[in-house]
């Protein structure tokens, strides 16, 4: 590994980058029509990596690298190709799974999921979450 | 430096997910980790020093630090490798206030890691554990060794997508964990 992703800037946001877990979106958005959801998600990924390149201004990548740092992630559709809570919650699942054995949470799919978290249904965790 | 906190991200999740705070009614409570007034370090909860406070009304918390002692869960995602070394202990530290003492209770998440047997440059090394290192610094620096279990382990991102996310990386691990309550 010779070069670093802590002494790198990240090129300008690339279409061609677009990848979304597309049931997911379009039951959560409720937008059908896959050139509308484009423009959404494009429209939310520009804003996004202006409001990175802000915050890089004045961040830790800033002063280890001397340069504007926009949020990699947010360019290569991480939030959205693997359906973000998906992503998320299944490491949730894999890691925690042993707390919860009372509830068969590993029948749940992701719409059921999403619906049954963080609202008040029979599978809460107990306590609170605090998701960063 | 004056922090003023962002919920710019969290405003974008609404609109991304056309919800509004009263569709989608999970407190946010926008705040810097490393401010004292938003979450002060202390030592980590146990079952014979419980917090004596009583867990708040989410609705009312203006700032993180009424929840010590309270929490469950805790889910920090792409998060940690944003700081160096010494601000992530420090992360590590205000998080695991947090943290109920009951058993179970529990700390995980995921951000860019490192192998243990890998070559990085020293900046990379700053901000970037292994599973071994990450291992380490819960379970002995933060939690007394031994009250908690760790895992964590790495997945290596596929070379050909390593380029579209950082065309001059060569390489990219990401280190997923937990830290639990024994």
């Amino acid at each position: 590994m010779t070069s670093d992703a802590h002494h790198q800037s990240v090129p300008p946001l690339d279409e061609r980058l677009y990848k979304l877990d597309r049931a997911f979106f379009k039951q959560q958005t409720g937008i059908e029509d896959d050139h509308e959801l484009k423009t959404h998600l494009l429209s939310i990924q520009a804003e996004a990596f202006e409001v990175s390149f802000f915050f890089s201004l004045r961040g830790p990548f800033l002063i280890q690298s001397r340069k504007v740092y926009s949020y990699p992630c947010i360019r290569y559709f991480s939030w959205a190709r693997y359906g973000h809570t998906i992503e998320q919650c299944t490491i949730v699942f894999e890691l925690t799974f042993h707390i919860y054995q009372a509830c068969d949470l590993a029948s749940l799919r992701l719409p059921g999921l999403v619906e049954t978290w963080p609202a008040a249904r029979g599978c809460d965790p107990p306590g609170y979450w605090l998701l960063l | 430096m004056t922090y003023v906190p962002h919920s710019e991200f969290w405003d974008l999740g609404h609109k991304l997910f056309r919800t509004t705070p009263e569709s989608f009614p999970v407190t946010f409570v926008p705040g810097n980790v490393f401010d004292p007034e938003h979450l002060s370090i202390i030592p980590p909860f146990t079952a014979n020093f419980p917090p004596v406070t009583t867990a708040p009304d989410l609705s009312t918390l203006v700032s993180l630090n009424p929840l010590r002692g309270h929490v469950s869960a805790i889910f920090v995602s792409s998060f940690f490798h944003l700081f160096p070394d010494d601000a992530q202990l420090r992360a590590a530290r205000a998080l695991a206030g947090l943290l109920s003492p009951a058993p179970g209770s529990m700390i995980f998440g995921k951000q860019i890691g490192l192998p243990e047997d890998c070559e990085a440059s020293s900046a990379r090394r700053r901000f970037c554990h292994t599973p071994q290192s990450w291992s380490e610094l819960w379970d002995g620096e933060v939690f007394p060794k031994g009250t908690v279990r760790v895992l964590a382990f790495i997945t290596e991102v596929p070379k050909d997508e390593v380029s579209k996310i950082l065309p001059e990386a060569k390489s990219l691990h990401l280190l997923a964990w937990s830290v639990t309550r024994l």
